[in-house]
Parts: structure tokens; sequence; C-alpha cells
């Protein structure tokens, strides 16, 4: 709620159509339990069958008589049915006789029957005097689940006018009797045999159902010791439906009134008690007083059950109407007043079906308890049927949640194993970094052991040959000679330190080097190096590479144009597909021919178009009456074309624009 | 005149470095010696204008030497001599207190040059040791790199190193930042010293914390 009132103002309209939408389902849910009582009525208890009347009216009396002969003739009453007689509260087995008279019209034939779709009582069945069936006056049952139906042949009627008896009988205060219908069996039989269906066979279902699913939670709560919920809802189905299957045991089975009861009070009790820790359970409620609370309450209750008869004798029938069964219903009023709780708390789809499902039970509950005490016309309990739609619910909300922490351990597990991988492959990474760097450190050493010994060695030995030979004038040759070979060590040990991709200090370095020759030329010098990008893959092949490319074209111009002016130029140029480094020494000097002068310059030329194929750098050579152009394009990652793995990409040398030297 | 004192353990190349000075007319040759044992006592006995130092020496490192003197003689014009001038060496001698470089096969009047333009405050540079320098200086170095400067560089004194490092002279720079090649010079000193001061602060610094020195 508060997350829809904070979207903009735009949006309102959706929000108000969802609050409507969310209002009508609420006003569902509070009337689905009507909606499903009036249904069940509607299906159950049709005002009328086909064709027969419903006997409305009736004498009654009371009366502890068997014999409908001996029956006083005085003292009965005229009622309407349904009509209930009031107990004097003693425990004792209330009775009394209801006399109805109907129309068999004028020649009854074949079977027919009484039939009681809704009885309040045991019913023992007259029709003209004549005896015709009970449904267990030795033992009378509290509430009647299912109809009564009492078949009898056609001959004992006479036509026109008859008479029924109905001797009813109930162990608690409220016996009476409903609706009754006499008539052909054929016309009783479907209406009897689909409301059997419904109230008992169906039930019986419901009731094997709940305990399958019962034995489901319960087994998935051994398995989970942690999800307490799974066991609390499966013991809470578990007394349910033991609650439910009271009411449909053959009675042979339970042949004490007492046992069948309170185990079907207990039960209704353990069921309440357990379905409260459910809700705490899975609401995630730490209540440990009131959970103690409940379970101290269910063992005082099973206690009662086992040691009333040994301790006071007779039943706990009292305990169980005063004590426990009220209990239940607070219990349970307690467990919809969490649910309304933690909907307020919590609003969500889930705990609203979780208040829908319990606010659609306790009403269907309500109504029962108010049919069985009399307060509502006797009617059939609906309660085992809420089952269905109720426990659908919980139980489909506990699965969700045990797939939904299935899906998180699952997808934790993934994530976890995301991150081991995504740490392996860091952990190679770093690996891999410091071998590079071991590596770079080895080279590092090496490179200045090297450096070391040619200082010491062939440095100094060329340092003091040169100083020799310039005493000597006869020696310029070899002096000259040495110059060049210390100038070439240097040239090689200026490419073998990192430059950091920093090509322009190269640059820079060369014409240091090359500053002396320069001077002694007397050549103008024009350095033009601009802002160059980092070049990463700027090794020492490269560099030395690029030195040689340059130098060759800076000694040319020296040696053979006769220039007074040299130029050389570098930066960044963006070409078609990406930035090329472009290198640029001119002359102002006479140019050359092809083949012209001598060899010298076309292995000059030759060498460079080699090394810049080998860099990977288009080289391209203008000459003419103006001077020479010497261009050299370099991409600004060099990295792919280390180590000589020379690019064809290289030798793509404009051919009417270059002029090729002799060789080629 | 100014006196320059030698150490360069080659007999051949000191000799011959000696003759180009003398050549030259405005230096003298105090002391040419080949070992550290030697120079030292010859700077505990005198002061020079200029030293020159080389930096491979039989009985000990000639960066020793330049730290030893730079303490003992303030201000004292140290250049190493080397083969290659290569930055790595060059570098090294200038965080322990040189403030210029020489070749071993320089000519005369470059020897000159150089060591006029140390003593007039200025420092010679080359396009590596400047890359270097840039390097050194850099605020945010890459991972497990130490700051091995102290203090910064000014944006002039950067951008000075940045000409250098692409190879313009100290005039070319000059020209572009419209200031006197001798005022480039003296950046590239104060830039050296910023350097050996900050070398020499994390000597003290790694002395102190393995222990060498004592606190106060």
């Amino acid at each position: 709620v508060d997350a829809q009132l904070a979207t903009p103002s735009s949006t309102v309209p959706a929000p108000i159509a969802r609050r409507v939408a969310r209002l009508g389902l609420w006003l569902v849910a509070l009337l689905a339990p009507f909606a499903f009582i009036l249904a069940f009525d509607a299906t159950l208890l049709p005002r009328s069958l086909p064709g027969l009347p419903r006997l409305a009216e009736a004498e009654v009396i009371r009366s502890t008589v068997e014999d409908p002969a001996r029956l006083p003739t005085a003292g009965w009453t005229h009622v309407r049915l349904r009509h209930v007689l009031t107990g004097d509260d003693t425990r004792e087995p209330v009775g009394g006789w209801f006399r109805l008279s109907f129309d068999a019209g004028p020649a009854p034939q074949g079977l027919w029957s009484v039939y009681l779709p809704r009885p309040y009582a045991t019913a023992a069945v007259f029709v003209n005097g004549e005896y015709i069936g009970d449904s267990g006056l030795d033992r009378p049952f509290p509430v009647h689940r299912e109809p009564l139906r009492f078949t009898f042949p056609a001959r004992i009627l006479n036509p026109g006018r008859n008479r029924l008896e109905l001797r009813v009988i109930a162990s608690i205060d409220n016996v009476g009797l409903n609706r009754v219908y006499v008539g052909p069996d054929a016309a009783i039989e479907p209406a009897y045999r689909s409301t059997m269906a419904v109230m008992d066979t169906s039930r019986q279902v419901i009731v094997i159902m709940l305990y399958v699913a019962s034995l489901t939670m319960l087994t998935v709560f051994l398995m989970r010791r942690r999800d307490s919920a799974f066991g609390w809802f499966g013991l809470a189905l578990l007394f349910w439906a033991t609650h439910h299957q009271m009411y449909l045991v053959p009675r042979a089975l339970l042949d004490s009134r007492v046992t069948w009861e309170n185990i079907a009070d207990f039960s209704l009790g353990a069921y309440s008690i357990g379905a409260a820790l459910f809700t705490h359970s899975f609401l995630g409620l730490r209540r440990p007083r009131v959970n103690r609370a409940l379970l101290a309450w269910g063992a005082i209750g099973a206690a009662v059950l086992v040691l009333y008869p040994f301790a006071f004798g007779g039943d706990p029938s009292d305990w169980c109407d005063y004590v426990w069964i009220p209990a239940s219903v607070a219990i349970g009023v307690y467990q919809l007043s969490v649910f309304a709780w933690a909907c307020w708390q919590r609003p969500g789809a889930e705990t609203a079906m979780l208040l829908a499902a319990s606010w659609f039970m306790n009403v269907v509950g309500a109504r029962d308890a108010l049919v069985d005490f009399g307060v509502l016309p006797a009617n059939y309990t609906y309660l085992a049927f809420t089952s269905v739609p109720v426990f659908i619910v919980f139980g489909a909300l506990l699965l969700r949640r045990f797939a939904q922490a299935l899906d998180t351990s699952e997808r934790a597990n993934e994530a976890l194993e995301r991150r081991v991988a995504e740490k392996s492959r860091e952990l190679e990474r770093n690996l891999g970094r410091i071998k590079d760097m071991e590596r770079e450190r080895a080279l590092s050493t090496e490179r200045e052991r090297i450096m070391q010994d040619m200082h010491d060695g062939i440095g100094g030995h060329l340092v003091q040959a040169l100083s020799i030979a310039a005493t000597r004038a006869e020696l310029a040759p070899v002096e000259e000679s040495l110059r060049t070979c210390l100038d070439e060590l240097r040239l090689m040990i200026d490419s073998i330190e990192p430059v950091d991709g920093d090509l322009a200090s190269v640059l820079g370095t060369l014409r240091m080097r090359m500053s002396r020759r320069l001077a002694q030329a007397g050549v103008e010098l024009s350095w033009q190096i601009g802002d160059l990008p980092p070049l990463p893959g700027l090794g020492p092949k490269h560099v030395l590479e690029i030195t040689r490319v340059v130098q060759e074209a800076i000694t040319n111009a020296l040696k053979h144009s006769g220039a007074h002016r040299i130029r050389v130029a570098a930066g960044a140029v963006d070409g078609r597909a990406r930035t090329v480094i472009r290198i640029e020494i001119a002359d102002d000097g006479r140019g050359f021919r092809s083949g012209e002068r001598g060899e010298g310059t076309g292995r000059g030329l030759a060498g460079m178009r080699r090394r810049a194929a080998t860099l990977g750098a288009r080289l391209e050579v203008e000459t003419g009456e103006g001077g020479t152009l010497v261009r050299l394009d370099l991409p600004a990652d060099t990295r792919a074309t280390a180590d000589g793995q020379a690019c064809e990409k290289g030798q793509t040398v404009t051919p009417e624009r270059a002029h090729s030297g002799p060789d080629e | 005149m100014i006196r320059v004192y030698i150490v360069e353990d080659d007999e051949v190349t000191r000799r011959s470095l000696c003759d180009r000075m003398r050549a030259h007319g405005d230096f003298t040759v105090d002391v040419a010696v080949g070992t550290c044992a030697e120079i030292r006592i010859a700077l505990r006995q005198g002061r020079p204008d200029v030293l020159l130092v080389d930096l491979g020496l039989p009985d000990g490192s000639g960066v020793d030497v330049i730290a030893e003197a730079a303490t003992r003689h303030a201000g004292l014009a140290i250049m190493v001599i080397t083969v290659f001038g290569d930055e790595r060496r060059v570098v090294r001698a200038i965080k322990s207190g040189a403030t210029g470089y020489l070749l071993k096969d320089d000519p005369t009047h470059e020897i000159g040059v150089a060591i006029r333009l140390l003593l007039e405050g200025g420092s010679p540079i080359s396009p590596a040791i400047a890359r270097h320098l840039i390097r050194l200086f850099q605020p945010v170095l890459p991972e497990g790199a130490r700051n091995t400067a102290d203090g910064k560089l000014t944006a002039r004194e950067q951008e000075v190193l940045g000409l250098a490092a692409k190879g313009f002279s100290y005039a070319e720079i000059a020209q572009m930042l419209n200031l006197s090649a001798n005022t480039i010079a003296s950046y590239t000193k104060h830039i050296y010293e910023k350097l050996a001061v900050g070398s020499r602060s994390e000597a003290i610094y790694e002395a102190s914390r393995l222990g060498l020195l004592d606190r106060g």
C-alpha cells in the first residue's frame, strides 16, 4: 500500500482499479461461507419432493411410552413442524411422540417410505400403529448427520387418511422433529440416495483424503524437522479427520455412545490446538508461552478423556460441553484473529488467503454449532465439506512455501557455484597476473644484468677504444666505426627499456641519440611531435623496429639528399576503421628515382618495408624534386602484431606512390 | 678555473676524460682516482666545484659515493658518467643526489656545455629520463608501487617534463613556453632535487621501519 501511495500521480488510476478489485475479492471472501451454506441447503433440503407434500402439521406429547397403543389420548398439543421438545437438562434421554396424518390416496401399492431428511433425534416409526423401524433406540445419538428412511409395504396402509407416529429420543436437551415425508418409495428413494451420497459417501471420501493429506504432511515433517509448520498442519488434519470420522463410523464398531462422542469432541479440540500451533509456525510468530499453554491444554484434554471414567465414573460429557468445546471455539477464534492480525501487519496474497480460509471455516463451523444446539433449524452440518477448499488453500500455501524454499536453496547453490567459479577465474587471473609480473621481473632482472655487463664490458671497451682512436688522426675511420657501433648499442639498449607505450619518448630518445650527427651535418631539424595516445602493446621489438625505420629515413636524408631541413612529425590520425599513429620524415633534398643512389638506399628502403610489415604498419614513400617524404602509419594497438607475426596488412603499400628500390 | 674531481675505474677512459677536461681550458682536474676509497679521502680533504662519478667501481657503488658527497658538500655539482646514459643508471644517481650526467664519450665541448649548465643551476635531461620521472611523480601509481617522489610537481614542471619526454630541446621548450632556456634547465634541476629529497625521506622511512635508525 505504501508503495502504491508513493507512485507518481500519473499512475493513480491503476491503484484505484486495483483497490476496487481487491475490495471485491475481500467481499467475495467475506460472503463465501454464507453462499456455501445456502448452496448446500438448497441442494440437500429441497422444499418438497416431487409429487410428495411435506407434512407440516403434527400433534406432540412428552412421553416415555414405547408402544403407541399405550399413548394417552389426552395432552396432545397441535404444532407446526419443525418442533423441538425442550429437555429437563438431566442428561437422561428425553423422549416424546409426534403424531401425523397423511393421505395415501385411493389405492396405495408397492413399497412406501417414511423419509426424515434431517431428523433431530433417534427415531422409531409406526404407521397405523404398526412398527416399521428405528434408527437405534438402544443407543440414542445426540445428532444425526444422515437422513433416515424407513420403508414399509403399502398393504398396511388404508386408502385415504393414515396415521404416522414417531417416537423421538435424544441424549441431549433438544429433541424434536423436522421435515417428514411419506410416500411411495420410488418417489423418495432418489432424494434419499442423493442426500446420502453427499452426506455420507462424499464425507467419507473427504475424510480419507484428509487422512492421506495428514500422513503426507507428517511424513514431510519427519523428513524435515525444521519445518514444524508441516508437523502441526499434519497433526491438525489428523484430528480434524478423526473428528469427522466419528460421525461416519458404523455404529457397530463403537458400541459406546460416550466413547464416540468424547473422541469426536476431543479431536475437535485437539484440531484447534494443532491449527493454532500451525498458525504460529507458518506465520513465523515466536510465541513460546502460548505454544506451551496450548500443548498443556491438549495434554489436559487427553488426560481427562482417558482418566475421567476411572476417576469419577461415568463420562466427561459435561467437561466436553462446558469446558473443552468452548475452549476449542476460543482457540479457533484466537486463530482467526491471528490470521486477521497477520493480514493487517503483512498485507499480501498469502495472509489474505489464510484469513479468508479461516473465516470460511469459522463461519460454517459457527453455523453448524448453532444447528447442533438447536438455535438454527435442524439441518445437516457442513463443516466437513469446508475441509476441501480450506485445506487445499492451506496445503497449497505450505507446498508453495516448500517449493520456494527448494527454489531458494537451488538458486543459492547456483549463486554459490557462480561465485566459486568467478572466484576461481579471478584466482586464475591473479595467478596469471602474478606470473606475468614474475616474468616481467625476471626479464627486468635479466635486462639489468645484461645492461651491467654491457656497461662494464662491451660498452666500457668501446668507450676505451674510442678514446684511444680519438687520439690519432689516422684512426679517424676506426673512430667513426666505433662511434656507430656505440650508437647502435645505445639504440638497442634504449629499446629494451620499458616505455609504457610512450612512442613520443621513443622518438625523442632517437633524436637525442642522433643529435650529434644532425648537428654535424648542419641540417635544421624541425621536431613536430604532438600528443600521442599510449600504445598498449609497445614492446622492445616494436620500439626497435620503429626506431630503425625512422633512423633509416633520417640517415638517408642526411647522407644522400643534401637537404637543409628535415622535418620529423608524429601524431594520431583517425583512419577509416581505426586510429593510426602517423610518423612522417620529410626532407627538402633532391629526392631520388628508382634505382638511383646505389644499393644503400635500396637496401634501406627494403629494410624499412620489412620492418613496417613486422609492425603491421603501412609505409609510404613519396619522393620528387621537392624532397622525400617517408610516412609510417602504425596501428594504435600494436599488440596483435607482436613478436614477428607479420601482419599481412602491413604489406599493403600503395604501389603508385611508393617508389620501389632496385631490389624490390 | 673550475675544480673537478673524477672517479672512474677504467684508466684509459679516465685519462681520456682528464684530457678532454683539460683541453677545454676552463677546468682543472684536481683529483682523478679509480676507487671509492680514494675519492672518499679526497672528498674529506677538499671540495671540488664538480664531481664526476662512474657508478661501477671496483670497491663499491658510485651511488654511495654520490650520496656521501651530496651530504658532505651541500650544493656540490655531481654528475654521473655512464656509457649509455640509460635512464635506470641516471635516475638512480639522481635519487642519490646527482644533478647531471655525462656520456663517457662526450666530446670536449659538450662536456663543457653540460658542466656550465650544471654550475649555472640547470640540469640536462633525456626523453627517457623525463618519461621515467613523469612516472615516478604520478600522483596515482599502479597497484603496489609507492610514490617515491616527495612532493608534487608544479604544472610548469610537468609541462617541461612532458615536452622533454617528446624529445624537444631546452631551447625549443623555452620557445614554446615563452621562457628562457636557462629557466627550463633550472626546472629540471629542481625536479631532480625533489626526487633526491623524496628518495632520502623514503630511505629514512625504510630505515626506521626496519629499526636501523634511533628515534629522536
